[in-house]
């Protein structure tokens, strides 16, 4: 009278294997779930009641108790419906144990005995295989999302229908192929529809050829958000398994994950709270936007209007590429290899830099406070600035920028040549001064830079900046080595916002 | 210390400057003293004592001490005559930097205006008190934000020397944007001159003693540029009682923030354009013009006349923004182009920059 089954519950946006185990015994009928919140087990209890009742079977008569293992570890979620079911179903010797050995099941029971989808179901599976299951049951919509995992999985609509599978002794009509993780191309946004803003769109071209980040500031409507949108459409495109790890990272915070291949692009509104902006949380882990933008791009619209605590918030993930969320009891790390885009105006007013007949009226402590919003921590991160400059000419007569494409190819070129000469294959932006020849300067260039630290007085922190920054030019350029115009042009990228 | 007097004048001065900070307001500036000899107002203070007593336990705590060596009192040489002849005149200047600046054959000219002043007017005040600080005088003002502080820069870009006077003790350097400044002028050999003690915090009502101080300090002060209703009123009012020349930059006639400037013109203040008004009004020499130089000119340059985008600039002398973004960065690396905070550019040393960077 005992059944086990594999199940596994979230934390942040890795999956914990969690084994349920059901045993019916004699006593009073009464169900017992334990290893769970109270509030939880009781909402587990009842679906499973209801679930039972739609496939035309009861509780099994007599003391039941379902225990979840390990039990100090804290579950929530609706994930664990379907094991609970299983197990029951294996101790009352309605499914005979060996049909169901190395299985693990991940969803949520209706009260009408269908399954339901429960966010996390990559990061379930993938956590159920690697911990020796050979099959994974799960609703009939995650089904194909799950079967991105090497891993046999089963998919079921509903309880009786399971049921009826189950009975035949045969699972062949419940196998589930891989199909697409997000319906479609996304609507890409084309480079060619920028008009003048040559400075811009060449930085924006070498943020992407580098994976650098880039600060743009400028009066409203200038192009700032339009020229941010456009770097996705010049990023190369997510290898399969990295593209899995983006969606995987989106389907544990329950949000559609990009279109295939393309890489994140998160613009989160300047109200964000710090927990919503980097995840974290007191009783579970919300999955922030710098998590749902790894390997992607983090967009910052009016940076200087987001709260200091959240933006403050970002300081670790930046530096170390992941967040990690302690508490007391439990502990867990998302990723966060994040490109941080971000635009700002020159005042509060905005009016600093337009033609407008009006004149700015902030005055230079309120000009002076609104730049320092922005921590001097923050501000060190980003390698290129840009300063946009209201169009003087009608945007008709003004070139366009490139097209999207032929960036893009360009783009492409510099990668080759990172992962080519990089130690690790690591973007130019992550390049270390220690890690030596990439960033070594000829002669000239050298002298440049000599002159540069002692004219521009810029700090240690700026000068690693402007060499990336560099190093990434000559790549785009197909140079070996760093030449005088490189660092030169490094040199005009490089941030002039300072926190004073 | 220069002590012009026996030494226990000095102590009788000292003694009464410390009465007064004691007190914790200029005596001066709440009555009348018998003023030019420190025994008479020690006389008339115990007068009043009878009826204060508050005055009189201090005037029964303070001593006669040997007065330190940074503090400026009027029986010295290097107390401003002009000052030493005004009846509410402060009984104490304290210093701290090179005291020989208020030497009385020292040329020391004022500059002083509002705290929110014009660009134009800030690029002009700067290059003005360059060019008098390289014709040897040197430039006091009030360390205040706006034009003050672009004098002091100006002086300290030509390695001349500025007097700061601040409107509370030198304990507390104020406005605080303008710390690192005090600390250039300190550095390049200036003097910080305050009538207050160091502990004295700033207070609204001690900036009219600023005032003064600043006035009796010059020979000439030039207004770089007042509203109608100004603190740069009072000092002018102050200069013209101690009988030193003003003269004025003019702005706009429709302008507002121009209107007080204005005014004095009207009212006869010198027209000011270039430092050398200013020396010919006090009877100078205006030291020899700078060679032309024989490189042909840069358009780039010119156009940095005044401070512009990347756009207009690129549109000015032709050519791509990015070239012309490069030939900028190397004007920078050679000193000759300066990017400001809002990332336009101009050219160094005119003054354009804020920060005070040059």
């Amino acid at each position: 009278m005992f059944g086990s089954i594999t199940t596994a519950v979230l934390l942040g946006v890795s999956a914990v294997p969690v084994t349920v185990e059901a045993r019916v015994g004699q006593g009073l009928p009464q169900l017992t779930i334990v290893g769970m919140r109270e509030a939880d087990a009781r909402a587990c209890r009842e679906r499973i009641r209801c679930g039972l009742q739609a496939a035309g079977l009861g509780l099994p008569l007599g003391r039941i108790t379902v225990s979840l293992a390990p039990a100090d570890l804290p579950k929530r979620g609706a994930g664990c419906d379907l094991p609970v079911l299983l197990a029951l179903l294996v101790a009352a010797g309605e499914v005979p144990a060996e049909q169901v050995r190395g299985w693990a099941a991940y969803a949520e029971v209706g009260l009408d005995g269908t399954l339901r989808p429960v966010p996390g179901v990559l990061a379930a599976t993938r956590a159920a295989a690697a911990h020796g299951s050979t099959t994974v049951l799960v609703d009939a919509a995650s089904g194909p999302v799950a079967a991105h995992v090497p891993v046999d999985v089963l998919a079921a609509t509903s309880v009786p229908e399971l049921m009826a599978c189950l009975r035949e002794g045969s699972t062949a009509g419940m196998a589930a192929g891989p199909c697409e993780l997000a319906p479609g191309d996304a609507a890409v946004t084309e480079l060619a529809d920028v008009r003048g803003q040559q400075v811009a769109v060449r930085a924006l071209t070498i943020a992407a050829a580098g994976g650098h980040n880039l600060l743009l500031h400028g009066p409203p409507g200038c192009g700032k958000t339009m020229l941010a949108s456009r770097l996705p459409g010049l990023l190369p495109a997510l290898p399969g398994e990295e593209y899995l790890e983006v969606c995987e990272l989106h389907d544990a915070a329950g949000v559609a994950p990009p279109a295939p291949g393309m890489r994140p692009f998160r613009a989160p509104h300047h109200g964000v709270t710090p927990t919503a902006l980097a995840g974290g949380g007191s009783g579970s882990v919300h999955v922030g936007e710098v998590t749902l933008a790894h390997r992607g791009v983090l967009f910052l619209d009016e940076v200087a209007e987001f709260r200091p605590s959240a933006l403050d918030a970002l300081r670790q993930p930046l530096e170390s590429g992941h967040v990690a969320v302690r508490r007391a009891g439990w502990m867990a790390q998302m990723p966060a290899r994040v490109q941080l885009v971000a635009a700002m105006n020159l005042c509060r007013c905005g009016r600093t830099g337009t033609r407008s007949a009006e004149p700015c009226r902030c005055s230079d402590a309120s000009r002076e406070a609104y730049r320092n919003r922005v921590s001097g921590a923050i501000l060190s991160r980003f390698d290129l600035g840009v300063r946009l400059v209201e169009p003087h000419d009608s945007l008709a007569v003004l070139p366009a920028a490139p097209t999207s494409e032929e960036a893009c190819c360009a783009v492409l070129g510099a990668r080759e040549r990172q992962d080519a000469h990089n130690p690790g294959g690591c973007c130019n932006a992550l390049l270390r001064r220690a890690e030596g020849g990439r960033l070594e300067l000829g002669d000239d260039a050298g002298e440049a830079m000599a002159r540069a630290i002692q004219a521009l007085r810029i700090g240690g922190r700026t000068q690693l900046a402007v060499l990336r920054v560099a190093r990434t030019i000559a790549d785009l350029a197909g140079r070996d080595r760093i030449v005088r115009s490189d660092l030169v042009e490094a040199l005009g990228y490089r941030p002039t916002i300072e926190a004073s | 210390m220069v002590a012009t007097q026996a030494p226990d004048v000095r102590a009788a001065w000292w003694q009464l400057a410390r009465i007064e900070q004691a007190y914790g307001v200029i005596l001066s500036e709440h009555g009348r003293l018998p003023h030019g000899d420190p025994f008479l107002a020690r006389a008339e203070l115990e007068r009043r004592a009878a009826r204060s007593p508050v005055l009189a336990r201090i005037l029964a705590e303070v001593g006669v001490d040997a007065p330190p060596e940074s503090v400026v009192l009027p029986c010295d040489e290097r107390y401003p005559a002009a000052l030493a002849n005004h009846p509410l005149a402060p009984w104490a200047l304290y210093t701290r930097g090179s005291a020989e600046l208020l030497d009385p054959d020292r040329l020391r000219i004022g500059i002083v205006g509002s705290r929110r002043a014009r660009p134009t007017h800030l690029a002009h005040v700067h290059d003005i008190a360059a060019d008098l600080a390289r014709a040897g005088a040197c430039i006091v003002s009030g360390l205040a934000l706006g034009i003050d502080a672009r004098a002091h820069a100006g002086a300290l870009a030509a390695g001349g020397a500025t007097i700061a006077v601040l409107p509370a003790g030198l304990d507390h350097l104020v406005p605080h944007r303008n710390r690192p400044l005090a600390g250039q002028i300190l550095e390049s050999g200036g003097l910080l001159l305050s009538p207050y003690p160091d502990d004295r915090g700033p207070e609204r009502w001690q900036f009219a003693a600023r005032n003064k101080v600043v006035a009796g300090l010059v020979r000439f002060l030039l207004v770089g540029q007042a509203a109608a209703r100004s603190g740069t009123l009072h000092t002018v009012d102050e200069a013209l009682q101690m009988g030193c020349e003003v003269g004025a930059i003019p702005g706009a006639h429709d302008d507002p923030a121009c209107a007080g400037s204005n005014r004095h013109l009207r009212d006869g203040a010198h027209p000011v354009l270039a430092a050398i008004h200013v020396l010919r009004c006090l009877g100078l020499d205006a030291p020899a013009a700078p060679p032309p130089s024989q490189q042909p000119p840069d358009p780039l340059l010119d156009a940095l006349e005044v401070p512009r985008t990347l756009d207009v600039l690129a549109a000015l002398v032709g050519g791509e923004e990015r070239e012309v973004a490069c030939r900028l960065v190397e004007l920078e690396l050679e000193g000759a182009a300066t990017r400001l905070s809002d990332g336009s550019w101009a050219a160094a040393g005119a003054g354009w920059d804020p920060s005070g960077r040059s």
